[in-house]
């Protein structure tokens, strides 16, 4: 990359590249730098021709800055991360509340999936503390590890497995599959925002 | 009158969404070019984008392995970020422009009034 500094812009351009290397942040520095100097490329020789009017063309900085910084993170997620990293991804430029709901139900979905998991697990190795316990007018579903109630009798023996794995698997699946989707459609409109 | 002209105008914004991506491989095909370069080449062909809107566009492209870059400084004003299109950008535009032919090719069968 080549030196940028001999071309003199306007305050005004100078302090749209600050802000915009500032909202910039979550980007690695290399890539930051690289950005801002592009465009500091583009205003300079936008300058040189005499235009006035050199951010006619962009958003404001902040706005302009989210359209990189988001769009790689949701990219990134949804090419290799996982279901979390996507909806980190997603919840990184949510500005509305209602998107904190719907990824947080989801998340609360894909947790109690692993957790039916993990107890379809536990069940061969601690047969008597996991399953549908009733006792008085006591009942318990999942795991009984610390306090316990009197007279207690598990119902469902070894078909606690199958129920398990049979509430965990469509638990984890729907809840992936329709995080991917809001990615994907974020993306999708992200892409379509940026281009004016 | 008033809403028809918006209605052409949205439509056409959406249009240009959807073929920008194609016009800037093509454009690229051509000839390596920087991102003003691209803006102005656009704007002439009637295509025109908002100026900013270039680079987020080309870094994608860039992260999905369609372009090249480097950076040139001919020692006259400034360095510039040179895009070029890399053999699998080159593949991505032939298929796309496949995809774009019979699409107005189709099109224009029923614009024509032809079967």
């Amino acid at each position: 990359m080549s030196d940028q500094s001999a071309v003199r812009l306007p305050v005004e351009a100078e302090r749209f590249l600050g802000r915009l290397e500032q909202a910039l942040g979550p980007l690695a520095p290399g890539e930051r730098q690289e950005i801002v100097d592009e465009i500091r490329s583009h205003l300079s020789e936008r300058a040189a021709q005499g235009a006035t009017e050199l951010l006619a063309g962009f958003d404001d900085p902040e706005a302009y800055a989210a359209t990189f910084v988001q769009e790689r993170a949701l990219a990134g997620a949804l090419a290799g991360g996982g279901t979390w990293a996507v909806g980190r991804a997603l919840l990184s430029g949510a500005r509305r509340i209602g998107w904190w709901y719907l990824v947080l139900v989801l998340g609360v979905l894909h947790l109690y999936g692993a957790v039916f998991l993990l107890l379809a697990v536990l069940k061969p190795i601690f047969p008597a503390k996991v399953g549908l316990f009733v006792g008085g007018s006591h009942v318990a579903f999942g795991a009984i590890f610390g306090e316990d109630f009197p007279g207690r009798a598990e119902l469902l023996g070894w078909w606690a497995i199958p129920l398990f794995v049979a509430l965990g698997v469509p638990m984890l699946w729907s809840a992936n599959w329709t995080l991917r989707a809001l990615g994907r459609w974020r993306l999708a409109r992200l892409r379509a925002a940026g281009l004016h | 009158m008033h809403d028809i002209e918006q209605l052409a105008d949205a439509w056409r914004s959406q249009l240009r969404k959807g073929t920008l991506e194609l016009a800037v491989l093509l454009l690229l095909g051509r000839a390596p070019r920087y991102g003003l370069q691209l803006v102005d080449d656009l704007n002439v062909a009637g295509l025109g984008v908002a100026e900013g809107s270039i680079y987020p566009l080309l870094s994608r492209l860039r992260t999905e392995g369609k372009v090249e870059t480097e950076w040139v400084d001919r020692g006259v004003g400034h360095a510039h970020k040179v895009y070029r299109l890399s053999a699998h950008g080159e593949a991505c535009c032939a298929a796309m422009q496949a995809v774009w032919r019979d699409f107005s090719r189709g099109f224009e069968r029923i614009a024509g009034g032809k079967r």
